[in-house]
């Protein structure tokens, strides 16, 4: 069964085109060079894959993936 | 108000403009060389379409092998609908082709001039998809930057930052023609020193084909795809609907010769109409369209007997090929070789006639015009030499390049020899 990362690093590949194989928990979003479109298309294919809303504090381009995972973590175990 | 003309010499002296670079990706292959050898076969591309699946009509034309990833990178093709990155890759090879270099050029002076008739409508008609099965709130924002009709010509500026004049046309089955008779406009105003033009379309939706189909313009040969697209044809039925995309490097003659660029052909006359009569179907009597081509005959300063070769609309519905072949007879002659590329490769829309120029500069360059795909019985009606089987070899100084476009919007290029 795939986990939140798993499915979460597939999702920036497929909707975003990062390669996700250099990505460790302190990659930050700027870095990947997303704009705040991108940043946006990002959020809204969280919120299909997961059905979690995160805003724009939850994805600020200063958040790293590491955060973004414990965010996901923690928003999944709220809603089950 | 003076009654139109049906010989209008609005130019004292023809203003050619040479093509140096040439860009196609179509059903047909991916470049120029695949274009060749597959258009001048002469063999239908059309096949079953899984995502047409279950319709009344379940084939098209396809750009099969497209690799947008392999050709664009996977960020860059994710941020464009398909008609982009179509219309993208056929700048690319239009410029590489032509010996232009985009890292050294001064792009202030670069224009690009694409048509399109629905740009990225299957990106729209996916989200509508989203929209209904899952709400609003995951819409793609991406959305109202992939689906405009603009955004293929966008995409070329940011590609090869050419970073002039940026138009896009929207005359339907005419844009590709009209864009580049905007872009031969261009060159002589001295607004630019170079043109990107062509056109692009990938809209084969499933609510795209379904209309087309209610409206009576496809081909219901379900049966046998590859035989369907049959233009002049006494048992055509209508068209293959199909995707790509064609871009020509445009440049004044004098400029081409003084960088040296090889000059494939040149851009010598334009012509364009309006029929003011129906949605969809021609003009009874093809006024509109012999407007056209007169006009684009008296912008290149040709007798119709010069004209060694015709590069028709040619559809395969049953209207347009007979009022067509009319218009072609009553204009230029019954002496012209005749042929659709159509049955080869369906009908691109918004890109077809870029497409089809394209390949009236090909037929000019290799003095030979490829046969129409699936002519076996010339239609009694349709009085002109068509070319059928296997190309013709001939002398072509001259060729006409026809697009005539719902809403009666026509467009006609003439294509000389270097």
């Amino acid at each position: 069964m795939s986990t939140v990362q798993d499915r979460f690093y597939a999702l920036l590949t497929a909707t975003l085109g990062v390669e996700t194989e250099s990505l460790t928990e302190d990659t930050t979003l700027e870095s990947l060079d997303l704009d705040s479109l991108l940043i946006v298309e990002l959020s809204v294919a969280v919120e299909k894959e997961f059905c979690v809303v995160l805003d724009e504090v939850q994805l600020a381009p200063e958040c790293s993936i590491g955060q973004v995972l414990g965010t996901l973590d923690h928003e999944l175990k709220a809603t089950s | 108000m003076t009654a139109p003309t049906s010989s209008p010499s609005f130019r004292g002296e023809r203003f050619d403009v040479a093509v140096t670079g040439l860009g196609l990706v179509t059903p047909a292959g991916v470049g120029v060389e695949q274009n060749l050898a597959r258009i001048w076969d002469g063999r239908s591309v059309a096949s079953r379409s899984p995502e047409l699946s279950g319709l009344a009509v379940d084939f098209s034309c396809r750009v099969e092998g497209f690799d947008p990833v392999a050709e664009l990178g996977r960020r860059t093709s994710l941020r464009m609908d398909r008609v982009s990155q179509l219309g993208v890759t056929a700048a690319r090879q239009a410029v590489a082709d032509a010996g232009l270099d985009p890292e050294s050029w001064d792009g202030t002076r670069v224009a690009v001039v694409i048509g399109t008739s629905f740009g990225g409508s299957a990106s729209f008609e996916r989200e509508h998809e989203t929209y209904l099965q899952h709400g609003p709130t995951v819409v793609s924002p991406q959305l109202m930057v992939t689906a405009p009709v603009n955004m293929t010509a966008g995409h070329i500026a940011m590609d090869c930052q050419a970073l002039g004049p940026n138009q896009v046309v929207s005359t339907a089955c005419a844009s590709g023609t009209t864009a580049i008779g905007i872009g031969r406009m261009l060159l002589e105003s001295g607004m630019c020193d170079v043109v990107l033009a062509g056109g692009a379309e990938a809209a084969l939706t499933r609510t795209g084909i379904a209309s087309l189909h209610k409206m009576g313009a496809l081909s219901k040969r379900t049966e046998d795809p590859a035989a369907a697209s049959r233009p002049f044809d006494a048992d055509r039925d209508g068209f293959v609907a199909g995707e790509g995309a064609g871009v020509l490097v445009l440049e004044r003659m004098a400029d081409a010769r003084a960088r040296g660029a090889r000059i494939r052909a040149r851009i010598s006359g334009f012509g364009a109409s309006a029929d003011g009569y129906h949605a969809s179907a021609p003009h009874p009597t093809g006024d509109g369209a012999e407007r056209a081509m007169r006009m684009a005959l008296a912008d290149a300063c040709l007798d119709p007997a010069e004209v060694a070769h015709v590069n028709a609309h040619g559809t395969s519905t049953s209207k347009n090929d007979v009022t067509e072949a009319m218009v072609i007879q009553r204009v230029i002659g019954r002496h012209p070789l005749v042929t659709s590329t159509k049955g080869v490769i369906g009908h691109l829309i918004g890109a077809a006639g870029a497409v089809e120029a394209a390949y009236a500069v090909l037929a000019v360059e290799q003095q030979s015009v490829p046969p129409t795909a699936n002519l076996e019985k010339v239609d009694p009606q349709v009085e002109l030499d068509v070319v059928a089987g296997q190309p013709r070899t001939a002398k072509i100084g001259a060729a006409m390049s026809n697009s005539f476009g719902f809403g009666g919007q026509n467009a006609v290029v003439v294509v000389t020899e270097a």
